[in-house]
Order: C-alpha cells, then structure tokens, then sequence
C-alpha cells in the first residue's frame, strides 16, 4: 500500500471543474512534481491536500488512514500531517525567525518555549542559519527566506512536505542548494510534494512527475530518470524550457540506466 | 500698558504642575480603552459583512464628523439620565475613550488591510484558531505597522484632555483657568500652560521613539 493514496479530487467553481478526478500515489521519502501548463490545476491541487482549496470530492489515504476530503472536519486532520510552504514564504514580519519557529509549537502544541526554542536552534544549525535566529525576516535573502519557511514547516513534525514553486523566486545557484536540502529531507523519510515550473530542477530531483492538464492528470512517471521516459511528460518538458533528461545540479545519485 | 508679571504664576507652579499628572491619566486611560474598544470594532469590520461591519463604520462615522466635546457633553448630561452618578473626570474618561476608539479602528483597520494576505494562510495551516490568529499576527503586525499614527493620536489625545477644564476637572488647563481667576495674570498663565503642553508633547515623543525601538528589539 502506498504511503500517501490521493484519490478522485474534484474542485469545482460554480460551472467550472478546476480539478476532475486527480489523483496521485506516493512512496515514504518520495519526492513528488506536479507539472503542467498554468491554469492546469497544478497549485489548486496541492492546496486541497493540506485543506486550503474545498474539494467537491475527494479521498486521501495517508498510512493506511482514510480522509474525506469533502468532510468540513478534514482540513484540521490534513493540516495535522502536512505543511505547506507558500511561493511568498509568509514569514511574519513582526516576529523574529526564531519566533516564526516557535510560534505554533508553543500557541498551538503547547509545548515548552524552551523545548521548541532548543529545537528551533537545531533546525536552524542544520540549514545553515544558525546565527540568523534572532534576526527579523526583512534582513534575510531570499534564499534564506525561504529556508526558514521549511524550516518553520519541519517544526510542526509533518509526515507530507508541500512547497508552491519553490525555486521560483530564487536565483540559479540558490537553486541547487534548495534541491540538495529537500533531496536530504527525503532521504529522512519525509515525502514531499512540490508543483515547479523549473523543468530542469523537476527533472534532477523527482521520484514522480504528474503531468496535469485542464484539470485532470494527463500523465505520470515514476522513478528517477522518468521524465525522459515517459512520452507526454518528456514533451512537455521538452516543450517548457526544459531538458527531460538533464541533471544540472547532479542531485541524482543513483540514476536507473 | 502693563508689562507681563510671571511672578504671581510662578509662584504657584507647583499647584499647576501638579494638573500635568491629571492630563496624562485622562489621555492615558481614555487611549488605553480606547484602544481596547478599537481593536473590537476593527475586528468586527474585518471578520464581517453584514451588519456588524455596517455598525462599526457607522461608530467611527459618526464619532469622527462631530466634535468631541459635544460627545462628552452627551456622556456628562446622558448618564445621570441614566441613573448613572459619574463624576466628570469619569464623564471625560469615558467620551474621549468613545472618541478615541472610534479614531483608533479606523488606523488599526488601515493597518489590518495592510496585512499581507498569506499571513491568514500561513496562521491556518500552522493550526492557529482565529483568536490566536488576531493576536499573534494580525493585531500585533497592525499595531507595529500603524505605530506612527497610533502615537500621533495619542499626542492629539493629551492636547484635547484639555477640555476636561470645562466640566470643572484639575487637569492642566483646569489649574490654569484657576490661577488665572485668582491672580488675574490670564495671558501669563496660559503662556506657561502652553509650554508645559509642549514639554509634555515633546517628552512622549521621546518615549514613543525609545517604545519603538524597545519593540523592534523585542520581537
């Protein structure tokens, strides 16, 4: 059984379908992309997967345990297990990056301050931002930005890591460096879903690739090395500013041909 | 023509400095629960549609376009109406606090518009409830991006306190108009009652810009 089971999600705006029937599998420590042209339901669907976008219907199955995801009660159980970092990162600008850390472990968890400080500080240590701790999100880069958002994702404990472009925003050597970490996170067991335009970053770093269009999933491949493989997804890529069979950042260790 | 004589007023500074304190704690009490009535009649306009938006602007519409004294006049003559023995240091209190808030949700609404919408996004799938949501992030982002003109008001706030004199409270001007009436030196009296408003305005400019830094160091 797959670790995370996405089943039949539809989204519907009055007439309109945004999203029919999609659906995805994924393996524990799996990296998964969703692909496809703009306006092909790519972000919709990952907001339905921590209860952001209602869904007309819809089922995910996560280790077994079945959620409806049409129940009004579902957002609060997806939210339990997923985080989600946002395009624009989100950091609160009022509060230091530590504090963005802490803040939902301590208000919502109610755990320690001093537990979730101790952590914090250890997450930040791995990420390389260690002496940013007490500095307020306006003085950081974008890239470092953007670690502390996944940073402040991992403190809630997630078992499902979402992330909305998250090479967008970056310059092309921060890129890699964004690769590498969430290619270690997976490594750790946790499974990860992110919708990219960055073709080649799809291409180096996904164990799967669903390929959506007009709201319904046109294609996917799995393992790595799959978007080579895989005809309507290599097209596409092919087609997007993207070489389906390239690894510019060589984050794919252990290439299956 | 008679030259300015200060002497008489000097000599009674300390009676008159004395109605400094009184101001403050008419500008400060009435900003403070005003402010606490603002941040309800903020949230009301940001959470609501219907009527509940509708009766919060209408507050701030309505205690914005007439004049304040008149406001407290209203407090001063309507509550013992109302069975309610208030004195008038009470009756002022309560209408520039009315006043106040009325002022002080149109800022915090500003600043609450001024919220970057992923904010809400991010505070619901951290798991924060809409209270915690209001008071992490969006009241405290507000109040720090409205701080200026939060601390603007406040200054307008201690000037005008200034008519609790006519409903007979000690307050500065209160003090003032007393002297005056006893040592007949009215233009001297007001002179130095102006410069210890400017003090007074001056010394909270430097408490509002060391609160901001404190603040910014705080986080």
């Amino acid at each position: 059984m797959p670790y995370i089971d996405v089943r039949d999600v539809c989204v519907r705006h009055g007439k309109n379908e945004t999203l029919r029937h999609a659906g995805f599998e994924a393996e524990r420590g799996e990296i998964v992309s969703f692909i496809g042209p703009s306006g092909s339901g790519k972000t919709t669907f990952l907001r339905t997967l921590i209860g952001l976008q209602p869904v007309w219907q819809g089922q995910m199955g996560v280790e077994g345990r079945i959620v409806d995801m049409a129940a009004p009660a579902s957002a609060r159980i997806l939210r339990e297990q997923a985080a989600i970092v946002f395009q624009q990162y989100g950091l609160f600008g009022h509060m230091s990056v530590l504090r963005n850390l802490t803040l939902a472990p301590t208000v919502v968890a109610k755990r320690s301050r001093r537990d979730a400080e101790h952590e914090a500080r250890a997450l930040l240590e791995r990420l390389g931002l260690a002496n940013k701790a007490d500095m307020l999100p306006a003085d950081l880069s974008g890239g470092q930005k953007q670690r502390v958002a996944i940073a402040r994702a991992l403190m809630l404990r997630p078992s499902l890591l979402l992330l909305d472009e998250p090479t967008s925003a970056l310059d092309p050597h921060k890129v890699r460096d964004v690769g590498v970490l969430l290619r270690d996170l997976a490594q750790d067991g946790m499974t990860i879903v992110q919708v990219s335009h960055a073709m080649n970053v799809v291409s180096s770093l996904s164990d799967r690739i669903v390929l959506l269009e007009d709201g319904q999933v046109r294609a996917v491949g799995k393992g790595r090395g799959c978007a080579a493989q895989q005809p309507d997804i290599a097209a596409f890529m092919n087609t997007h500013g993207g070489d389906a069979a390239a690894d510019p950042a060589g984050l794919r260790p252990d290439p299956e041909h | 023509m008679t030259g300015l004589d200060f002497r008489p007023v000097f000599a009674r500074l300390p009676f008159l400095l004395g109605g400094v304190g009184v101001t403050v704690l008419i500008a400060g009490l009435a900003f403070v629960f005003g402010l606490l009535l603002a941040v309800g009649l903020a949230v009301l306009r940001f959470e609501n549609q219907g009527i509940w938006r509708r009766f919060s602007r209408s507050y701030s519409t309505a205690l914005t376009n007439t004049p304040q004294l008149s406001q407290i006049f209203a407090v001063f003559y309507c509550l013992p109406l109302m069975g309610l023995m208030v004195s008038p240091f009470l009756s002022v209190v309560i209408g520039m606090t009315l006043n106040a808030a009325a002022y002080l949700a149109d800022i915090l609404g500003a600043g609450m518009a001024r919220v970057p919408p992923v904010y809400h996004e991010v505070a619901l799938t951290l798991g924060l409830n809409r209270r915690q949501t209001y008071l992490r992030v969006i009241l405290p982002y507000a109040g720090r991006t409205m701080f200026p003109a939060l601390a603007n008001h406040f200054q307008i706030m201690i000037l005008g306190s200034a008519m609790a004199s006519i409903f007979g409270v000690e307050d500065l001007t209160g003090r003032a108009y007393d002297i005056g009436s006893t040592t007949f030196r009215i233009l001297e009296v007001m002179l130095v009652t102006g410069g210890l408003y400017a003090v007074l305005s001056f010394a909270l400019t430097g408490v509002f810009a060391l609160c901001r830094r404190t603040m910014e160091r705080m986080v």
